[in-house]
């Protein structure tokens, strides 16, 4: 029988001193939250149990990272570096407040796909899918599984060219006479109004280095029933809260709101099940659907050539 | 409670095991079966009767298997085993295939013209009934048959059939096997230390590959079957192949090692399966206890061998099959499995067996297209995956969406954990640390799997175990 390095229980030994190390590195944090995570999940249980209603004003409890299936970053980590990289910036998306000046508002029309020759996409895991599966022809697509707005400016991503850049040199380098913005699922569980504020931070710049480019807010896709009611962060309460300050965000003269969920949602306001197998995304055949009734929604300054040469027309820079 | 979670790791396990280990050794199984208990529970806490379900059917079998005993005559005992078996079987089909039977004998009177409606109950799988099920009916049988002594202590029957490392996903011990082990365990630094290890190994191979693949074909499952190329098509079925395999092998060395730990010796589950090179070398080393219980309740109570061998095959397949689950596409498998078996009995196993090469080409194939039949339940959705496997039989051609790029993208992503898992599927990597497991390295690695594992859960990559429906 050989003799065993580090003795008969040298596993067992440096696992449990390695443990020993990690609890008293990590320990009471993670004892405390995982505690306080069991307290509160006894009180869901019981809520759901024996109450058999869930309370109205449930608390959304601020969670350390979203729960998609994805590595995610740390919020605080995000947080700080990314207050590094958005230099604060007066102008802030307005709402309605804007002067009513002599101005001609844009018209909606049905674009065939060349419309979206000067287009930019800025997304998550959704945009992702319009590019792989849909029809966005020419577009330029800055998107990736668990992008959020607090790490969209750090992120790399790989272009139409095939070469890597980031967002603001994708922004910079060329001008864009629409900007298509899909965000906001994945940072469901930071806390609201934060994300809310970047989301004006992001439109701010994308408006400060493209001053003649729409710019199109479209609304998060809602997830099924199912899958909204087994979490109280990830539902579609949270969504369309979210999707209405979208909304407000837009002014309706250079900045649109788009809500595709007409075209998934069943009659209670959620994701269709026949149109998805995992309760969050739908499937691929469905992306060509999507962008068509992007298409549909286009939008071009009247008196201009449909779709082609943006900031011939009135624009107004948003104060 | 799912074995890879910080709810069992770092909370339950070490708890369970300060008492356990602090506790006399007479209370030993009593601290067991209330931990089995708790942890059971826990598993069902939003449907808490089905704990007493179960310990409803310790107290059925155990009452059986008494009168049994003290029966004179062979009819008594005949009673008595058909009392038990009733109850088992009875609650087997009530809480799985009672559905499954409502909802054909409904389609089929309606097909009839008789307007039939059966109820369908709806009702949730309590989790490891299957198992639990098959284990305690295996005692009952072997004390009809003589092969062991009823159990008259309602704790020690009841802590061999829920001890928790093998209650809900097996392996299912017969009660036979365990005896010996029952009163007398050796309390030893051996046994944790081998414990631990089989455990940290069962671990890894379920959170660092089983789980990283997994997320591959749910991927798939996500895209949609009609809008993915034929490339990735056999990418995600290869994924599906290694997820079930070191998913369930992952947790029975889990549970081997957890048994160990209290000086239990559970049997193993898996011998190198894809290695086989027949359908029927892969179901001696798949799942071996099943296999097993099959083998010795079913097969040779039948006949065997000896009388009615295509009967008896047929019965044990399709029984396999449903095992399984309570749907159509696994009575299919069960007979997928069946027809293979019985062509390799009529002479193509001599074939296979002739050149190695070809055992493992034909294994190749046939061992994705049966977990395909496996994995996908709805008939429709199988036509389409097959169709995207071998696309030169579709009339239309291409599928509906395909992102040309899709085997790329997803190849590259899980690159990794697709190549650790092929490399662990020829049992080469085992052999290695078995053969160096004296060794501080062998130990130095050990302890990096753990923390890797413990990253890998913390960074959410947590699915839910395949076998779990059962």
């Amino acid at each position: 029988m050989k003799k065993r390095r580090g003795g008969k229980c040298s596993y067992t030994i440096s696992l449990t001193a390695s443990l020993a190390v990690a609890a008293m590195v990590w320990g009471p944090d993670f004892f405390s939250e995982g505690i306080q995570g069991a307290a509160s999940d006894f009180e869901q249980f019981v809520q759901r149990v024996w109450v058999e209603s869930k309370s109205g004003e449930q608390e959304m409890p601020e969670e350390k990272e979203p729960a998609e299936s994805r590595i995610e970053e740390v919020p605080e980590e995000n947080i700080a570096v990314a207050e590094e990289d958005i230099t604060a910036s007066e102008e802030t998306v307005s709402v309605r407040e804007e002067k009513a000046e002599e101005e001609v508002l844009p018209e909606l029309y049905e674009a065939d796909v060349s419309y979206f020759d000067d287009a930019l996409f800025i997304g998550d895991s959704r945009t992702v899918g319009l590019l792989e599966y849909g029809n966005l022809g020419n577009a330029e697509v800055v998107a990736d599984s668990g992008m959020n707005v607090y790490k969209i400016f750090r992120k790399e991503f790989v272009t139409a060219s095939g070469e890597k850049k980031r967002l603001e040199t994708v922004l910079t380098e060329r001008q864009f006479g629409k900007v298509y913005l899909m965000m906001g699922i994945n940072e469901l569980g930071y806390d609201f109004e934060h994300t809310v504020s970047k989301y004006r931070d992001l439109i701010g710049k994308i408006r400060e280095w493209q001053p003649e480019a729409l710019i199109f807010l479209e609304a998060n896709l809602h997830i099924t029933e199912r899958k909204s009611a087994a979490s109280p962060v990830y539902n579609n309460e949270n969504i369309n809260r979210f999707n209405e300050a979208l909304a407000d965000m837009a002014d309706e003269r250079t900045i649109f709101y788009l809500d595709a969920n007409e075209l998934f949602d069943d009659e209670r306001g959620s994701l269709s099940e026949t149109c998805t197998t995992d309760d969050t995304h739908v499937l691929a055949r469905y992306y060509p659907d999507w962008s068509a009734w992007i298409l549909k929604h286009a939008r071009t300054i009247p008196g201009q050539e449909s779709g082609q040469e943006p900031g011939m027309g009135e624009s107004e820079p948003v104060s | 409670m799912v074995f890879s979670s910080f709810t069992f790791l770092f909370y339950f396990l070490p708890v369970f095991l300060l008492l356990y280990f602090l506790a006399p050794t007479t209370w030993k199984n009593a601290v067991l079966f209330a931990a089995s208990l708790f942890f059971y529970w826990y598993g069902v806490r939003e449907h808490p009767v089905y704990l007493f379900l179960m310990l409803l059917s310790i107290l059925v079998n155990g009452i059986a298997a008494r009168c049994m005993m003290r029966c004179k005559g062979e009819r008594g005992r005949k009673i008595c085993l058909a009392a038990g078996m009733l109850w088992n079987l009875g609650c087997l089909f009530v809480f799985k295939y009672v559905d499954f039977v409502s909802d054909n004998l409904n389609l089929l009177f309606g097909r009839m013209g008789v307007e039939m409606r059966l109820p369908v109950l709806h009702l949730v799988l309590p989790i490891g009934i299957s198992f639990y099920t098959f284990q305690i009916s295996s005692y009952l049988i072997d004390v009809y048959l003589g092969r062991v002594a009823a159990e008259y202590s309602f704790l020690t029957l009841g802590t061999y059939l829920c001890m928790f490392p093998q209650l809900i996903a097996g392996p299912i011990v017969t009660y036979s096997q365990i005896r010996s082990r029952m009163w007398v365990r050796a309390v030893s630094y051996e046994n944790v230390e081998e414990g631990l290890r089989e455990f940290t190994i069962g671990l890894a191979l379920k959170v660092l590959i089983a789980n990283r693949v997994g997320n591959l074909w749910t991927q798939v499952n996500a895209i949609g079957f009609e809008s993915i190329s034929c490339p990735l098509a056999w990418l995600g079925i290869a994924a599906f192949t290694f997820q079930i395999y070191f998913d369930f092998y992952g947790y029975s060395l889990m549970a081997k090692g957890l048994g160990r730990m209290m000086g239990f010796d559970f049997p193993d589950n898996f011998r190198n399966p894809y290695l086989s090179r027949s359908m029927t070398e892969f179901w001696r080393r798949w799942h071996m206890t099943l296999g097993g219980w099959f083998r010795e309740y079913v097969y040779i109570p039948l006949g065997g061998n000896r009388k009615h061998q295509v009967r008896n095959l047929f019965l044990v397949w399709m029984l396999t099959g449903l095992w399984h689950g309570a749907a159509w596409n696994f009575v299919l498998w069960g007979f997928f499995l069946f027809t293979l078996i019985m062509l390799e009995k009529w002479g193509l196993k001599k074939v296979l067996e002739g050149l190695p090469v070809l055992g493992h080409l034909y294994m190749l194939l046939v061992i994705p297209l049966s977990w395909l039949l496996f994995a996908v339940t709805d008939m429709g959705q199988f036509a389409v995956y097959l169709s995207r496997l071998f696309p030169f039989f579709e009339r239309s051609g291409s599928g509906v969406t395909v992102f040309a790029g899709d085997f790329l993208k997803y190849g590259r992503i899980y690159f990794w954990p697709l190549l650790a898992a092929l490399l662990c599927c020829s049992g080469v990597p085992r052999k290695l640390y078995d053969a160096g497991k004296d060794t501080l390295a062998a130990t130095a690695g050990l302890v990096v799997l753990f923390w890797a594992c413990v990253y890998c859960m913390y960074l959410g990559l947590d699915d839910p175990f395949l076998y779990y429906q059962f």
